[in-house]
């Protein structure tokens, strides 16, 4: 005799009743069978009535389960719910995470101090100074008298800088600087302000005419202004202002642009070069005693 | 009024009932000396015993379980289908004298009550 509905309920009881050994639940299954036929056979009941009588098959395995001790198995709820739960457990713990990256972020909400107002822990900053640059906080004033101390050259080392170099009529040196950071100034047979443990400086310089001069800077600008001295510089990004030059010259930068204004009736003889960029024409002399000029920028442009 | 009456009743039944059931069907049993599950439940509707089918055939496995009843299997003929019959062991011959003397003593008390009022009266 084949029928599905009353294989599906056989099958829904045997999977229900779990636990108990397989004999045993083959014995169940034939009785309720075989009740089920002499239902059939004496009375006029379908399968679906008297498979009502007999009642839910996971109830009717439950009982089994039950009077032999064992737990009856849980109805097995719908996949749909673990997710719904394993969903919103995950977003409530995403976002109590958010909320502490949040609050460790963005606390403490106001802070005034001496360079201003920072709101959500420096995300906003409302202070005095509209640059990005740190303060500067420290100054430098120094002047030195150079005679005595029988200079080779002046060497500057920074890293952000904003230099002007202009010379003096006398031996001095004079530095008016402002930084932050660290600065060194060493005095032998060559002077050396070091700003190389400062982020960021700005100076003027005045030096003696005649003495060499090595400036070496990460970022910045420096102006060579009305000078009687060889120069050496090396400038990795930047801007580098020579104008009314009255020696030699060797200039390195990376990027950026370097601008050379010749001084009038004075004799240059030009060696410059660019990888990436720009050049402007510039008259070469071939003189001897014409000033050498070596330019060279990786990417960017030489202008007059 | 009879609303409540009813489900007051309904309910003293039901608690009735389990003891009673199980007293019911090993007298049947008894009676009947060898039995199959679907014969004890037309019996039972026959006398006015109401009993759930899904809840009749857990209870004889239990009582076989129990070791108060024994089980056979039996085909009518070549044709029929296996029937599972159940009959006393001694066992569940001793429990059943048990309960049916526990039952009379419940009634021949219930008696006595009664009794009791009238011979105040006296």
């Amino acid at each position: 005799m084949n029928n599905k509905k009353l294989d599906r309920y056989l099958g829904l009881m045997e999977k229900n009743l779990g636990a108990i050994s397989a004999s045993e639940k083959a014995e169940i299954i034939l009785e309720i069978k075989s009740h089920v036929l002499d239902a059939l056979e004496n009375s006029e009941s379908t399968i679906s009535e008297i498979l009502a009588s007999l009642g839910e098959p996971e109830q009717v395995a439950n009982k089994y389960l039950l009077d032999r001790g064992l737990k009856p198995q849980k109805p097995s709820k719908r996949p749909i719910f673990k997710w719904l739960t394993i969903g919103f457990l995950g977003t409530f713990f995403l976002t109590l995470l958010f909320i502490l990256i949040l609050f460790f972020r963005f606390t403490p909400l106001v802070k005034i101090n001496s360079n201003g107002i920072y709101l959500f822990n420096g995300i906003i900053s409302l202070s005095s100074s509209s640059s990005n640059k740190k303060e500067l906080n420290k100054i430098i004033k120094k002047r030195i008298k150079t005679k005595k101390l029988n200079l080779s050259d002046i060497l500057v080392t920074t890293n952000n800088i904003k230099l002007n170099l202009s010379n003096s009529d006398d031996d001095i040196i004079n530095i008016d600087c402002k930084y932050n950071g660290d600065a060194k100034i060493i005095q032998n047979s060559n002077f050396v302000l070091n700003f190389k443990n400062s982020e960021d400086a700005e100076c003027n310089i005045i030096v003696p005419k005649n003495i060499k001069l090595k400036i070496n800077a990460k970022n910045g600008k420096i102006n060579f202004e009305d000078i009687e001295n060889n120069i050496v510089t090396n400038l990795k990004n930047g801007k580098i202002n020579f104008k009314d030059i009255q020696g030699n010259v060797s200039a390195n930068l990376k990027n950026g642009k370097i601008n050379f204004g010749p001084k009038t009736n004075t004799m240059y003889n030009y060696n410059l070069s660019i990888k990436k960029g720009k050049m402007d024409e510039f008259k070469s002399s071939n003189n001897p005693n014409a000033y050498k000029i070596n330019l060279h920028v990786k990417n960017g442009k030489i202008t007059k | 009024m009879y609303f409540v009456m009813d489900s007051i009743i309904k309910n003293w039944s039901a608690q009735i009932r389990k003891g009673y059931l199980d007293l019911s069907i090993l007298t049947l049993i008894d009676v009947e000396n060898k039995i199959y599950g679907f014969e004890i439940i037309s019996k039972l509707k026959n006398l006015g015993i109401e009993i759930k089918e899904g809840t009749l055939y857990p209870l004889l496995s239990k009582m076989t379980n129990q070791e108060l009843l024994k089980t056979k299997w039996e085909t009518e003929d070549i044709k029929g289908h296996p029937r599972k019959f159940y009959s006393l062991t001694p066992k569940g011959k001793q429990v059943l004298l048990a309960m049916e003397n526990k039952y009379n003593e419940m009634a021949t008390k219930l008696e006595k009550i009664k009794k009791s009022k009238i011979k105040k009266e006296d």
